[in-house]
């Protein structure tokens, strides 16, 4: 028998009887069969095996790589939760009465990122930044009528502009990109175009930088568009939020809380609004009500938004959403509370300004912000892509990823709480000699 | 630090130690059914087992701990799982090549609009019959095509005739489930690629219901050139309470150009395999930040592994035989509104019961869950009225089976005796109907809106 198909021969044998066949086969009468080429199975044990074989083939290294995609620590609690059978094995709540503890989980989810956002509203996640950035412009379209155009800062990370660029295939949209000055959104008032919908923009930045806002949610409400910030949220236990910053949508990715690096997914996106647009955001949102007893309760809520209701009408064709992630920053964010959370921020802060002043000292090599605010992520430059390359090269030789290739003579570096003196000093030794 | 730049409220989060921690999430645990908990039939998500080894592969160190933009060469191993995931997608579906990008089975279909866009860049009409999933003209609209709809004939299937007036030069392309949301196979479909093909549009496989035919048909063959799969359905990775999913796009030699970033290619040179990443300059660009939901390919591919195709036969048989031998028992006492036998699942209407005694399809999906049970669709598809779609899937068991239809059998009767009770249940669970008008009216969406702190 067949260990994930509970079926005998005998019952085999009784389910056709009862339906009136007398072989498998039959049950496809009139369907034009083909021929098809692909192994047959292999046992758990060879299976294993075979991918763990896979496994070994990548190299681990020590991550000082960044660019949406960060190496914190893991407390083991959040993958003893996360992967608890029935948080794993249910399907999107519909069926509430049976589906109260998630229904909670979630519920938790939507407060912290409102809490660590500053905005009013959130949903339940949606499938990662980029996908967040999209829906955001495409709220904003739904506000106005005929053509619009969409800014985007140009200091957002490259991946979430392309995505946006390739959403905006065949609607009535232009996506402009901003200016970037000194390595920050430079968003010229003089020229804002009459139909702007949208200014999204990035803090912590590409480059990690911190951007300030003053005075911008003014220029851009003046001319009846919506404000949005992309985020991290872990940044935001200690810089301004979104909502401080007078933002309409902040939406980001929520990797950085608990969710391992994993290859690049799956990891979350989250989205919070104002409460004006509560009935305008996409995916799942649960809400507390009672029971017919009046027991508080929680229930999927808002549905008349989505595509299973209003079909061709729908905000946004959004079905499912990163659920299980959620429950882990919610886990991860449980056991941190705040000064937790504060203090793994600011550890990333301050490991990287370290690493970013060291390596500014050695000759040959720039960090051109140093002088800036930025945070768990800065810029390298050195004086050639050849010496770039070499860095990268030897630093790969000492199973260390030095960070991610930006233009010809710059590598982007991130550092998280998790990188220790000793990766550091590995770092700037290897840095170092190769200049020298 | 300008302070300017400083959060300016107080974050004000608790933290918990971890034995309460691992308490408090135990006790919201038992506050949810999974397919692990018990028999699961809704209809069109294809809630199968998921296998144990599945989830132990992809909690290796290997793939968990590595970042999606190391050197090429250190991530040799996640790109050949990748590269012959798709091989194997490719073999079982007929199709060329395909991405992995998509993390949903909705992000799949605007992948494959996308494409359908940039192959009829002049056409701006998406047909979608009327028994399709809600997701389907949802995806075309939010690319900015007409939607319109065709319409089933009597038997539940695409009316040829509705199809045929309908085409005309703006229309780019069909999206079709095959089996159909009824649970129908369409007979028609070859003649249905034709018309469209002629017509100088492309047809769109949701593969939602690929469950049904895995193992014995390659669709390419029914002629689609562009689908996606639902790794979280028919490859027996988990829902996980509502994601991460993945929605792989597969599409014949024509489109390959259009697929978006990043295309995965193996090169052999002196005999040593390696696999690179490019990006053909008509691609439609880039729809995901790094290479989809990897960790569910991972799982996916562990699947793909273990049945093999000896093993995928068995699966569209069974579940196809599960679903009859269902649809047969229940058609003894209930109506069906498409008689006809159905492929992995199949839709019942309590319309009529409805009339007779004011049970509806909520009060049965409400009072089966009393008994141990997550309820079937209901309200779906919208052709059928008071409808309950069933998808018993392969891994129950015939008691599973035939207890499922021993409570349906006994709530009719029930419908009749009793009916208070099915409209006061669930009684058994924490708690009962669920107020979603207060829900809406008056929305309480974080513990801030009723004035308390995380």
């Amino acid at each position: 028998m067949n260990k994930y198909i509970p079926q005998t021969e005998e019952e085999k044998l009784l389910k056709l009887k009862r339906i009136g066949l007398k072989n498998t086969s039959e049950l496809f009468d009139g369907v034009k069969k083909s021929k098809i080429e692909l192994a047959n199975g292999i046992n758990e044990q060879e299976v294993f095996s075979y991918i763990n074989e896979l496994s070994e083939i990548n190299k681990k290294e020590i991550i000082f790589a960044g660019f949406g995609s960060y190496d914190h620590y893991i407390p083991a609690v959040v993958d003893k939760v996360s992967s608890i059978d029935s948080f794993l094995t249910t399907y999107t709540p519909y069926q509430a009465e049976i589906s109260q503890g998630l229904l909670r989980v979630f519920f938790e989810y939507q407060s912290y990122i409102v809490h660590l956002t500053g905005l009013d509203v959130s949903n339940s996640s949606l499938y990662d930044v980029a996908d967040a950035a999209v829906e955001a412009c495409a709220i904003s379209l739904s506000q106005k009528k005929g053509h619009a155009s969409i800014l985007l800062s140009g200091t957002v990370h490259p991946n979430i502009i392309s995505c946006v660029k390739t959403w905006a295939q065949g609607l009535d949209c232009t996506v402009l990109i901003s200016e970037v000055k000194n390595g920050k959104a430079l968003i010229d008032k003089e020229v804002l175009p009459d139909d702007l919908a949208l200014v999204l923009v990035q803090s912590p930045n590409v480059y990690g930088l911190i951007e300030d806002y003053t005075g911008l949610a003014d220029i851009i409400h003046k001319r009846k568009s919506l404000f949005g910030i992309i985020t991290d949220p872990m940044s935001l236990a200690i810089f301004r939020t979104p909502g401080e910053w007078g933002a309409d949508i902040s939406v980001g990715s929520t990797q950085s809380l608990g969710i391992p690096l994993s290859f690049g997914g799956p990891y979350c996106g989250f989205m919070s609004v104002k409460r004006e647009f509560m009935r305008k955001i996409p995916g799942r949102i649960v809400g507390k009500t009672i029971d017919n007893q009046g027991r508080p309760c929680y229930v999927l809520t808002l549905q008349a938004r989505e595509q299973h209701i209003k079909r061709e009408r729908a905000s946004s064709n959004i079905c499912s959403n990163q659920a299980l992630m959620a429950l882990r920053n919610t886990v991860y964010l449980k056991y941190h509370g705040s000064s937790g959370l504060y203090n793994i921020a600011d550890l990333c802060l301050k490991k990287s300004i370290y690493l970013a002043k060291e390596l500014n000292k050695i000759s040959g090599v720039t960090v051109p912000f140093i002088n800036d605010l930025f945070w768990r992520e800065f810029r390298v430059d050195f004086i050639s892509k050849e010496i770039r390359d070499k860095v990268y090269s030897s630093l790969s030789k000492a199973n260390i990823c030095a960070g991610v290739k930006l233009s010809n003579l710059s590598l982007l570096v991130s550092v998280t709480e998790k990188r220790s003196e000793d990766e550091m000093s590995k770092y700037i030794d290897v840095v170092k000699r190769v200049l020298k | 630090m300008k302070n300017n730049l400083l959060r300016q409220s107080e974050l004000s989060m608790k933290a918990f130690s971890e034995p309460e921690l691992v308490r408090y999430f135990t006790e919201l645990s038992y506050r949810v059914f999974g397919v692990s908990s018990g028999f699961y039939p809704l209809g069109s998500c294809t809630m199968k087992y998921n296998p144990a080894i599945n989830e132990k592969v992809a909690s290796l160190a290997g793939f968990t701990g590595i970042h999606p933009l190391q050197d090429i060469k250190k991530t040799q191993g996640s790109l050949r799982l990748m590269y012959e995931l798709i091989s194997s997608l490719c073999a079982l579906t007929g199709m060329k090549d395909g991405t992995l990008a998509p993390c949903a089975g909705a992000q799949g279909e605007y992948t494959g609009l996308k494409i359908i866009r940039k192959a009829r860049p002049e056409r701006k009409v998406i047909l979608v019959p009327d028994s399709a999933h809600g997701t389907n003209p949802a995806s075309a609209s939010v690319n900015g095509f007409k939607v319109v709809q065709v319409n089933s004939d009597l038997n539940g299937l695409v009316d040829l005739n509705d199809l045929k007036s309908k085409l005309n030069s703006d229309v780019a392309g069909l999206m079709l489930t095959n089996p159909n949301t009824l649970g129908l196979y369409e007979f028609n479909i070859e003649k249905i690629s034709d018309l469209v093909h002629k017509n100088g549009a492309l047809m769109y496989y949701d593969g939602a219901n690929f469950n049904a035919l895995i193992g014995q048909v390659k669709v390419s063959e029914n002629g689609f050139d562009i689908l996606h799969l639902n790794l979280h359905k028919t490859f027996s990775t988990p829902h996980g309470g509502g994601g991460p999913g993945s929605g792989p796009v597969l599409v014949v030699e024509d489109l390959v150009k259009y697929l978006p970033y990043r295309i995965i290619k193996k090169v052999t040179k002196n005999n040593k395999e390696t696999y690179s990443v490019t990006t053909d300059k008509n691609s439609i660009g880039r729809i995901s930040m790094f290479y989809g939901n990897f960790l569910v390919a991972v799982k996916a591919y562990a699947y793909i592994l273990s049945m093999g195709l000896d093993g995928f036969k068995l699966v569209s048989e069974t579940a196809v035989l599960n679903a009859r031998y269902l649809q047969r028992k229940l058609s003894e006492k209930f109506f069906m509104p498409y008689k006809s036998p159905c492929m992995h699942e199949f839709v019942l209407s309590l319309d009529d019961l409805k009339e007779k005694t004011s049970v509806t399809a909520l009060d049965f999906a409400k009072s089966l869950i009393d008994y141990k049970m997550y309820a079937p669709t209901i309200y779906f598809p919208l052709i059928v009225k008071e409808a309950l779609m069933i998808e018993p899937t392969e891994t129950e068991n015939l008691d599973t089976l035939n207890n499922f239809c021993d409570l349906m059998f006994d709530l009719l009767d029930k419908s009749f005796t009793n009916s208070k009770e099915l409209k006061e249940a669930p009684t058994l669970s924490d708690v009962g109907r669920i107020d979603e008008v207060k829900a809406v009216k008056e929305p309480i969406l974080s513990v801030y809106d009723e004035g308390e702190k995380i």
